[in-house]
């Protein structure tokens, strides 16, 4: 068992290596700026039941262009999600609901009646609002040279967090060692929460989704609108 | 005895107000109630409204919200057809409907950037419905009831006939205002029992004289 160790953990470093083929490297760093590393990671995503509205704009394969307004009601440790898309003029296209993987449309017109393009899109919403992993697999510097950490989230797929600057990350999914997805996140509010999320969509149909934050706290902290008086219903 | 003395000379005054008061409110309500009695009413005086700017206050209820999600914007309308629906806030956006075609643009850093126009059916057949409620035409469409409940203020309720725009839309309640002939107050759009949409109209004035371009050029300065 003693002499078999390092010929197993070779055996796992290759197949490791061979399943992350396709993902930039990371080249590792001293154990202090690791840990700030490791934390910082973290920061851009919800710590807690946090209600959320966006602003939406969608740039489509097709090249046209389309807004929306978004709100979020997302539980980290609960892994739901909760999600209604309305025009700006305040028509509902979509309310779905996912819980760990279980999705539940309870209104949608199309295309959000389709269940692949509903999952899609709240998975956009999941990689945008929850930490990847609790701690990753491993850390340290990007092909920039920038602080970054890998996540692993079932075989196959990966997801990097880049600290690109000051209030600043960009978030990396592969699959099967292919960029699926990039999130850049900018600045954070007083909660938290980052002030704007660009989301690109890579492959045969690429997209783009910018999100600016127009509200956005702990459900701990609000008051339902009965406490409220006309004068305090404002939002943003 | 002292006072009634004193103030006999003012005493045509006291039975001026008497008399006059119950007579003014008579023609006040012979001028304000009725226009909103009947549809022939409504139709007639809403056929005088040529042209609209009025600004509104929009607040979308939704279960998923613990506060109402509120917009604010102003409203030109243009006889026979013409809409500019102009959102200040939250999300600066423009609604165009000129000749039968809707246009949205959104600001974005450049400027106003236009959205994609097959999106906007949906859209453009509302803002039709909202021209034809201007024009006193709520029981014109086909697709709902209107019932009239008179009164001050008087109420339309719009009820979908088919059962699959039900889904959609519960019921439309448009308030008429008493105040002002040939205007509405508010629209509410209900789409079920925790989900519906308040739009209040304020400072409504009519028949001011608006370009076309309003309705044609986001850019355009508003009156």
């Amino acid at each position: 068992m003693k002499r078999g160790g390092p010929f197993f953990r070779i055996l796992a470093a290759v197949l490791f290596l061979a399943s992350c083929s396709g993902l930039p490297p990371l080249r590792p760093v001293g154990d202090p700026d690791l840990e700030r590393t490791r934390q910082n990671c973290l920061l851009p995503f919800l710590k807690e039941e946090t209600r959320l509205i966006h602003s939406l704009q969608a740039r489509l394969p097709d090249g046209s262009g389309t807004s929306a307004i978004g709100i979020t009601v997302a539980d980290p440790a609960a892994r739901t999600v909760r999600l209604t898309l309305m025009t700006l003029e305040g028509f509902v296209l979509f309310t779905a609901r996912l819980d760990t993987e279980r999705l539940e449309i309870e209104r949608a017109v199309a295309p959000f009646t389709d269940e692949a393009f509903a999952r899609s899109l709240l998975g956009d919403v999941t990689l945008c609002l929850f930490a990847p992993g609790a701690s990753p697999e491993t850390a340290g510097l990007d092909e920039k040279n920038r602080p970054a950490c890998r996540y692993r989230q079932g075989s196959g797929t990966y997801t990097d967090v880049v600290l690109a600057g000051p209030g600043q990350w960009e978030i990396r999914l592969y699959r099967e060692g292919t960029l699926a997805r990039t999130v850049h996140a900018t600045g954070l509010n007083e909660h938290g929460l980052p002030k704007k999320l660009e989301l690109a969509g890579h492959g045969p149909f690429p997209y783009r989704l910018t999100l600016t934050l127009l509200s956005g706290g702990p459900v701990r902290l609000e008051s339902r609108s009965d406490d409220l008086t006309p004068e305090e219903e404002d939002l943003p | 005895m002292l006072n009634r003395k004193r103030f006999q000379k003012f005493a045509w005054f006291g039975k001026g107000i008497r008399t006059g008061l119950p007579l003014a409110a008579v023609a006040l309500a012979l001028l304000m109630a009725g226009w909103a009695d009947s549809w022939d009413s409504i139709r007639r005086e809403s056929e005088q409204v040529r042209s609209i700017r009025a600004r509104f206050v929009q607040r979308k209820h939704l279960p998923i919200l613990a506060r109402p999600f509120v917009s604010e914007g102003r409203f030109y309308f243009k006889t026979p057809g013409s809409v500019r629906w102009e959102y200040a806030k939250p999300v600066p956006s423009i609604l165009l409907v000129h000749q039968g075609r809707a246009r949205r643009y959104v600001r974005g850093n450049g400027g106003w950037v236009p959205e994609a126009g097959e999106r906007l059916q949906g859209m453009q057949m509302v803002m039709e419905e909202i021209s034809a409620w201007t024009q006193g035409r709520f029981d014109s469409n086909p697709r709902f009831t209107a019932r009239l409940e008179a009164g001050r203020p008087a109420r339309i309720v719009l009820v979908p006939r088919d059962p699959s725009l039900k889904t959609l839309i519960a019921r439309i309640e448009i308030t008429l205002s008493p105040e002002k002939r040939g205007a509405i107050r508010s629209v509410k759009i209900v789409e079920g029992k925790d989900a519906w949409t308040t739009l209040e109209f304020t400072r409504a004035e009519h028949n001011l004289p608006l370009p076309e371009r309003l309705f044609l050029d986001p850019g355009e300065a508003v009156p």
